[in-house]
C-alpha cells in the first residue's frame, strides 16, 4: 500500500507529461508527413543536394513523441521536476540538425584553397542559385531553358569532383540529404539525367511520324541501334534489329518511318561531356499508345 | 640494361598468358555492357503528314508533257486528301527533273523538307498507247523505293493516276490504297419535301460521276458487291420497297428472291455468292440470306423483334446486326448460321447501322446519343468503342476497301440543308467532305478495281 501513492504520483506524472509533451507533437506530425514528398521530386529530376538542405529542420520534430513512453520508466528519481526538464530536449534536438549541414559545406573549402571556385558553394545552401548562370557559357549547345536547369545537375556534380576526395567523408552527418545526392552526383556524370533524356526523345518524337492505323499496333514496334558523332550527327547508319528478316509491308513502312524520323532529326543536341553514354543509343519506338484521339 | 628488360619483357609475356582467359572473358563481356548502356523508349511521334515532292511527269511530247502535269495533279489531290501526306509546292523545287531515269539530287530536295521523292515520264509509244514510269525515293535514305512502269490507252491516264497514288500509298504506310475505287451513292436532288433520289456512281475523288437510275423510283441503301460488277439497294419501283440487284456493266436491274413481304437493307456477303437482308412480316423483321447461284434462301434470326443491317465478318462466318430484342437498338454479332447470338455493344445510346471492316478489326456503326448522331468503330467484341466523329446527323458508315477510312453522310438543318458525303480516317483524324454534284446520302465504297 506504501508503495501505491508514489506509483499513483508517478502514474499522474507520466499522464501529465504526456498531456504536456504530447499534446504538441501531433500538430508537428501532420508537417512532417509533407514535406518529406517535395523532397523526392526535387532531388531526382534537377536539383543538387543544397535546396533540400533548409528542409530537414521539420524532421527532428518527429523525434519528440518518441521520448515520451520513456519518462513513464523513469519518473522514479523525481517526480514533479522532471515534466519540466524533459520538454527541453525536443526543443534542442532540432537545432542540432540545423548546425550539422553548414559544417560540412565549410570544410571543403580549406583543402581546395587553391581553387577559386569552390568557395561561392559551400557558403550556403541559398548560393546556389547564382552558379548556374556560368555553367551556361561551357555548355556549347543553345538550348530552350528547360534544358539548362537539367546540364546545371550536371555542371554542378563535375565542380565538385574537382576538390580532393576528402570532402566525400566531411558530408557524412546529413545523411538524409546527403545520400541521395551522391548518388545522383554519380549518375549525372556517367549517364544522362531524366531531363537530358526527356530531351533526346522529344527531338526524335519531333521528328516520328509513324503509320497510326495498321490492324496490329505491335507489328509497329521497331528497335533500332543508332551511333552518333560528338556533334550529334550520326556516325554510321542505323541498324534495325531484327531487320534482316522478311517483314510485312506493314512493318516494313514502320521501319522506314522511324528511320526517316532518325536521319531527319539529326544531328541531335546531347550534352558533349557525357558524350561516352550517348555514343551509342537503343532506339525502341512504340507508337501502341498513339491511337485514336 | 638490355638484360633488365628481357627479364621485363619475358615476366610480361607470362603474365599475358596468365590472363589471356581473364581478358578474353573481359572482352567479351565488355560489349554486351556496352550495348545495354542507353536506351530510349519513344511512345509518342507526330501526326503528321508527310511531306513528299510530286514532280511533274516529264512528257516525250507536248501531248504527253500535258498528260503528265494532269497526273501529278491527279495523284498529289489523292495523297492530299488521305490526310496522311502533305505534297509541296512545286514553287519551292529547287531541282528541274528532266531526266527521271536518274537519281535526283537529293540534297536539293532535303533542303525543302521533302521527305519522299515522285518522278516519272509520259511517252507516247508508236502503237498509240501511252508508257507511264514512275520512281518513288526516299530523300533522306537517298535510295529509290518503288519503281513501276505501266501501258495503257490515253484517254486512262486518270485511272493510271489512281494505281500510282495506290503503289505510292502502300508503299508509305504499309496497307493497300483505295484510289482505284468508285463510291456509288443516293444522289439526291429538289427540294427539301421533294427529293428526287437517283443512284449515282463515281470515282471516289468525285470525278466521273454518272446516274445509274432515273429517280422515278425512290431508292436507299446501295451497296457494292466485292465482284465489283454489281449493286444491290432498296428500291420502290414495285410500289413497295424490295432489294434489287443491279449490273453496272450490263445495266441490268432484278428483283432479289421472291418474299411475301418487304425487304430492306441488304448487304453481300465477302465471297460476293450470298446477300443478306431484313424481312419485314407484320410489326417484326427478322433476317435472311440468299445464295445468289441457287437462289436458296434461310432464316437466320428468329425473334419477335426487328433485326436489321446484317453485316458479315470478312471471312463470312459471323454476322453483326442491329436488334431492339433488347428493349432499345443494340448491335449483335451471331454465327452465320445464325446460332451464338450475343450482344456487343453496351454504352450509352443506341446502336445501329452495323458495318464489319474488309480487314476484320472493327465495325463501325452509328450511335445516337442524347440527341446526337455519332459515327464511331469499335471491335467485333465490343471493346475498344471510339467515337470518331460526331454532330447534329451522321449515318450509315462505309469502308475504303482498305478498312483505314470511313465515308459516310451528314445532314445538315434547316430548310437549306441537306445530305453531304464525308469520309474520315479510322484513328479519328483528317475528317473532310467528298464533292458530289448536288445532295449526296448512303454511300457505299467500292473495292479495289481490278
Amino acid at each position: 500500500m506504501r508503495g501505491g501513492v508514489p506509483l499513483s504520483v508517478l502514474l499522474h506524472v507520466a499522464i501529465i507529461t504526456i498531456a504536456v509533451v504530447g499534446l504538441p507533437a501531433p500538430k508537428l506530425e501532420p508537417v512532417e508527413i509533407a514535406q518529406p514528398i517535395p523532397v523526392e521530386i526535387f532531388e531526382i529530376d534537377e536539383f543538387t543536394r543544397i535546396t533540400r538542405a533548409p528542409e530537414p529542420e521539420a524532421e527532428p520534430a518527429p523525434p519528440e513523441p518518441e521520448p515520451e513512453p520513456e519518462p513513464q520508466e523513469a519518473p522514479e528519481p523525481e517526480p514533479e521536476p522532471q515534466p519540466v526538464a524533459e520538454p527541453t530536449p525536443p526543443a534542442p534536438t532540432p537545432p542540432p540538425a540545423e548546425p550539422a549541414p553548414p559544417p560540412p559545406a565549410p570544410e571543403p573549402e580549406p583543402a581546395p584553397a587553391p581553387e577559386p571556385e569552390p568557395e561561392p558553394e559551400p557558403q550556403e545552401k541559398v548560393n546556389v542559385a547564382p552558379p548556374p548562370a556560368p555553367r551556361l557559357r561551357p555548355t556549347p549547345p543553345k538550348r530552350p531553358v528547360q534544358q539548362e536547369s537539367s546540364f546545371d545537375a550536371g555542371r554542378i556534380a563535375a565542380l565538385l569532383d574537382k576538390l580532393p576526395e576528402e570532402r566525400q567523408p566531411a558530408p557524412a552527418q546529413p545523411a538524409p540529404t546527403q545520400t541521395v545526392p551522391q548518388q545522383s552526383r554519380i549518375g549525372a556524370q556517367t549517364s544522362l539525367t531524366i531531363s537530358e533524356l526527356d530531351f533526346m526523345r522529344q527531338q526524335i518524337s519531333a521528328c516520328w511520324s509513324p503509320p497510326v492505323g495498321a490492324t496490329n499496333a505491335a507489328d509497329l514496334r521497331v528497335t533500332m541501334m543508332i551511333w552518333l558523332n560528338q556533334d550529334g550527327s550520326l556516325s554510321r547508319a542505323p541498324q534495325i534489329k531484327g531487320g534482316n528478316f522478311v517483314v510485312s509491308s506493314f512493318q516494313q513502312a514502320a521501319q522506314e518511318a522511324a528511320l526517316r524520323a532518325v536521319r531527319r532529326c539529326a544531328p541531335y543536341r546531347l550534352p558533349v561531356e557525357k558524350y561516352a553514354s550517348w555514343r551509342e543509343i537503343e532506339l525502341n519506338f512504340d507508337p501502341s499508345q498513339m491511337f485514336g484521339r | 640494361m638490355r638484360g633488365y628488360r628481357q627479364i621485363l619483357a619475358g615476366y610480361l609475356t607470362r603474365l599475358a598468358s596468365l590472363m589471356a582467359p581473364f581478358l578474353m572473358v573481359a572482352v567479351l563481356v565488355m560489349p554486351g555492357a556496352a550495348l545495354a548502356q542507353l536506351r530510349i523508349d519513344i511512345t509518342q511521334g507526330t501526326i503528321e503528314p508527310l511531306p513528299l515532292a510530286v514532280t511533274d511527269f516529264v512528257g516525250s511530247d507536248d501531248v504527253a508533257t500535258q498528260t503528265g502535269d494532269q497526273m501529278a495533279g491527279v495523284i498529289r489531290n489523292n495523297l492530299e486528301r488521305s490526310g496522311l501526306f502533305r505534297p509541296l509546292s512545286e514553287a519551292a523545287f529547287i531541282e528541274k527533273i528532266t531526266d527521271p531515269n536518274t537519281a535526283p539530287r537529293f540534297g536539293d530536295w532535303r533542303i525543302i523538307d521533302a521527305q519522299a521523292l515522285l518522278t516519272g515520264s509520259v511517252t507516247q509509244e508508236a502503237d498509240g498507247r501511252l508508257r507511264v514510269e514512275f520512281r518513288l525515293w526516299d530523300v533522306f535514305g537517298e535510295e529509290q523505293l518503288i519503281g513501276l512502269q505501266y501501258f495503257t490507252k490515253p484517254d486512262n491516264w486518270r485511272r493510271v493516276s489512281h494505281i500510282i497514288s495506290d503503289a505510292i500509298y502502300e508503299r508509305l504506310t504499309g496497307e493497300t490504297g483505295y484510289f482505284d475505287t468508285r463510291v456509288v451513292f443516293v444522289s439526291e436532288t429538289g427540294t427539301k419535301g421533294q427529293r428526287v433520289k437517283r443512284l449515282a456512281l463515281m470515282d471516289q475523288d468525285g470525278h466521273n460521276p454518272r446516274f445509274l437510275t432515273n429517280g422515278g423510283a425512290l431508292v436507299l441503301t446501295p451497296r457494292f458487291s466485292p465482284t465489283n460488277q454489281e449493286i444491290t439497294y432498296l428500291s420502290y419501283a414495285g410500289g413497295s420497297p424490295r432489294v434489287y440487284l443491279f449490273n453496272i456493266e450490263t445495266q441490268q436491274q432484278e428483283v432479289v428472291g421472291e418474299f411475301p413481304g418487304m425487304t430492306f437493307a441488304p448487304r453481300f456477303s465477302p465471297d460476293g455468292d450470298r446477300v443478306i437482308m431484313s424481312l419485314q412480316r407484320g410489326g417484326n423483321a427478322n433476317i435472311y440470306e440468299l445464295d445468289l447461284r441457287t437462289r436458296g434462301t434461310r432464316r437466320l434470326t428468329n425473334s419477335p423483334s426487328i433485326d436489321t443491317s446484317p453485316t458479315y465478318g470478312p471471312a463470312g462466318r459471323e454476322i453483326a446486326f442491329e436488334s431492339d430484342r433488347g428493349g432499345t437498338q443494340q448491335i449483335y454479332v451471331m454465327n452465320a448460321d445464325g446460332s451464338n447470338v450475343r450482344r456487343i455493344s453496351f454504352g450509352e445510346g443506341r446502336y445501329s447501322t452495323p458495318v464489319w471492316s474488309p480487314r476484320g478489326d472493327m465495325i463501325a456503326f452509328t450511335k445516337q446519343y442524347k440527341g446526337r448522331f455519332l459515327i464511331g468503330v469499335m471491335r467485333p467484341d465490343g471493346t475498344g468503342e471510339r467515337i470518331l466523329t460526331e454532330g447534329y446527323h451522321n449515318e450509315g458508315p462505309t469502308w475504303a476497301p482498305n478498312g483505314r477510312v470511313l465515308m459516310f453522310f451528314r445532314e445538315t438543318p434547316g430548310a437549306r440543308g441537306g445530305p453531304s458525303l464525308w469520309s474520315v480516317d479510322l484513328t479519328g483524324y483528317n475528317e473532310r467532305q467528298v464533292v458530289t454534284p448536288g445532295f449526296g446520302s448512303d454511300p457505299a465504297w467500292s473495292p479495289l478495281i481490278r
